[in-house]
């Protein structure tokens, strides 16, 4: 018992980078249900790189990295938005094409000035063990703007996911709450990226709701999964950067995803072990209410 | 369909400047050429001077001290720029390729550059290392003995902080001197530097001596040289690594807190490239001050000695 919570009891570090991390899990888990059940992992992962330029630009004028990365968010999706529309192009190829030009505007600002004092690794992997009072701050109005977002627009997302004609037949604009969707995965990104980095949020973005879609039925039990996980995984991933001495933001993800292959495993052997009493659903499937 | 569309193209709008101000701030550094190390060299000449390309800034201002107004001296990585992270442009290769002398640290120091000195020295510049010309310190900090396992701690090559100690300069010095001479064609006589520096060493050694005690903390392992020439000893670093690009680890964090306690050391100097935020903290939990030491950034320094006495001095009244 004093390996798992001696770390937290005799370093205040730890403990800050708990509360920073898991109210970093939190926000993903409500945001990253929508991802998953949505399909919009590479726009997430697009935006975790595409705010690079503007957190690099920010801090070259000396402006707080959260601006410049909504900014580069917002730069992210409006672009993404023009060329689909404009040019008629898949979703997908104007997503690669912002992600590519924006993460290397990103590297060429940061490799090229000469005032450039916080290098491209923090940004990218964060600085979890100097979480701050300030950032958990930052964090908790994130989390509570997104679960409102969420809560609030809950059957809208929930016929989106499902189907855009539906929505769009109930009277939702497909359009408006898509963008909406979108703006919590850049919430999350943006401000999930001071913490664990833009590189790991993703992950956050991505493990723990694929962990509650595989069990889940509802979306808010998806997400209620998703937030145990994460927190567990925030945990766990500390106790291993304490304990082995790595990396600590990069072993909280890895711990997450661990989860969700142990997971689809048992559920695969659970399945395989009563396939004949039932018929197997896919995964991720919501029910509407 | 062609309503919503319009609603949404204010926000492209909006983030237009924003792609605009991130556009204009990467062209601006980034056009600018391998930076002059003598702010005062006459432009302009009808003969054009002899080139001496330094990888990074210090060493710039050393070999600019040197060779005085004999040669122009053109530094790569810019002052301020971490040089553990830098990467070359095209400009300068061809500032490497094109200089009559190319001299760099070694050690891995410019880890970027690796490639682009090859390059260099495969096109014909001859290329000076300096780490081949003094003691090279073993890589391995000393709060690193007793578990040197660790993977990624110990580093074969050595530690590549020479310039830190100006002793460490003066070996290298007349290799250096004999280089530039064969590079420019022009005879330089490093005695006069040799002797400043030699000046230097001493009253630094003589200041420190009167101190108690020595122990520093780190941002990275950087003050290996200079510990060892002056009766200190790094007991411990926010990064445990040669290079500022390792990442931090909790348990490296709280063994440092317990050395911190243990040593009852006042201070964490912090420099280019140390995470701040995990040394404020650290600082906080301990009762530590934090002293940013420009031990990478030449900055206003006018010459190298000037560089060195402002560490030794920052050293010096963070420790009385």
């Amino acid at each position: 018992m004093n390996l798992l919570v001696a770390p937290f009891a005799d370093n205040e570090f730890m403990r800050l980078a708990l509360v920073a991390s898991v109210l970093v899990a939190l926000t993903c888990a409500v945001a990253g249900t929508w991802v998953v059940l949505r399909g919009l992992a590479f726009v997430g992962d697009a935006l975790a790189h595409g705010v690079l330029p503007g957190i690099a630009t920010a801090l070259l004028l000396g402006v707080s990295g959260l601006v410049g990365a909504a900014a580069g968010a917002l730069v992210m999706m409006a672009g993404v938005g023009l060329v689909t529309r404009r040019l008629r192009l898949a979703g997908d190829t104007a997503i690669g094409l912002l992600f590519v030009s924006m993460l290397a505007l990103g590297v060429v600002i940061t490799s090229r000035s000469e005032s450039f004092t916080g290098d491209l690794t923090r940004i990218l992997f964060g600085e979890l063990l100097g979480a701050t009072r300030g950032k958990i701050g930052v964090q908790a109005a994130a989390l509570a703007a997104v679960t409102a977002t969420a809560v609030t627009c809950r059957r809208p997302f929930l016929m989106l996911s499902v189907d855009e004609g539906l929505a769009r037949s109930a009277g939702f604009s497909a359009r408006l709450f898509h963008a909406l969707m979108l703006a919590m995965v850049a919430v999350s990104v943006v401000t999930g990226f001071q913490t664990v980095g833009t590189m790991l949020v993703l992950g956050m973005l991505v493990a723990p709701p694929a962990t509650g879609a595989l069990f889940a039925r509802r979306a808010g039990t998806m997400t209620a999964i998703a937030a145990a996980c994460g927190a567990a995984s925030c945990w766990l991933g500390l106790l291993l950067s304490y304990h082995l001495d790595v990396a600590a933001g990069a072993s909280i993800v890895l711990v997450s995803t661990g989860i969700f292959a142990v997971a689809a495993v048992a559920k695969e052997v659970a399945r395989a072990g009563r396939h004949d009493d039932e018929l197997p659903h896919a995964h991720g499937t919501v029910h509407l209410p | 369909m062609r309503r919503v569309t319009r609603t949404v193209r204010p926000i492209t709008r909006l983030a237009l400047p924003f792609l605009v101000l991130a556009l204009v701030s990467c062209a601006g550094p980034g056009s600018t050429p391998p930076t002059p190390a003598e702010p005062s060299a006459p432009a302009g000449q009808d003969e054009p001077r002899p080139t001496i390309v330094v990888t990074y800034s210090v060493l710039g201002r050393l070999v600019a001290d040197l060779v005085g107004g004999d040669a122009e001296v053109l530094v790569i990585i810019p002052d301020g720029s971490d040089p553990h992270d830098y990467q070359p442009s095209a400009r300068d290769m061809e500032a490497m390729t094109g200089a009559d002398l190319l001299v760099v640290n070694g050690l891995g120091f410019e880890a970027h550059l690796d490639d682009a000195i090859n390059a260099a020295a495969d096109a014909g510049t001859p290329v000076f290392a300096v780490s081949e010309h003094v003691t090279v310190r073993d890589a391995v900090g000393a709060h690193d003995e007793g578990h040197d396992d660790d993977s990624g701690h110990g580093d074969d090559a050595g530690d590549p902080h020479l310039w830190l100690s100006p002793a460490t300069m003066l070996e290298a010095l007349p290799a250096l001197a004999d280089a530039v001479a064969a590079a420019i064609g022009t005879g330089i006589d490093p005695s006069e530097l040799g002797a400043q520096l030699d000046a230097l060493d001493a009253d630094i050694a003589r200041k420190f001596a009167a101190l108690d005690r020595c122990e520093l903390v780190t941002g990275h392992d950087e003050l290996g040289y200079f510990a060892d020439r002056y009766g200190c000893e790094v007991i411990g670093a926010v990064i445990p690594s040669m290079s500022t690009s390792a990442d931090a680890s909790a348990k490296q964090l709280a063994e440092l807190k317990a050395v911190i306690a243990e040593h009852g050391a006042t201070t964490v100097f912090t420099s280019l490239g140390t995470p701040q935020e995990v040394a404020a903290q650290i600082a906080r939990e301990t009762g530590a001050d934090v002293v940013e030491l420009g031990t990478h950034v030449l900055g206003g320094s006018g010459t190298y000695a000037a560089f060195i006495r402002s560490i030794a001095d920052d050293i010096l009244d963070a420790l009385r």
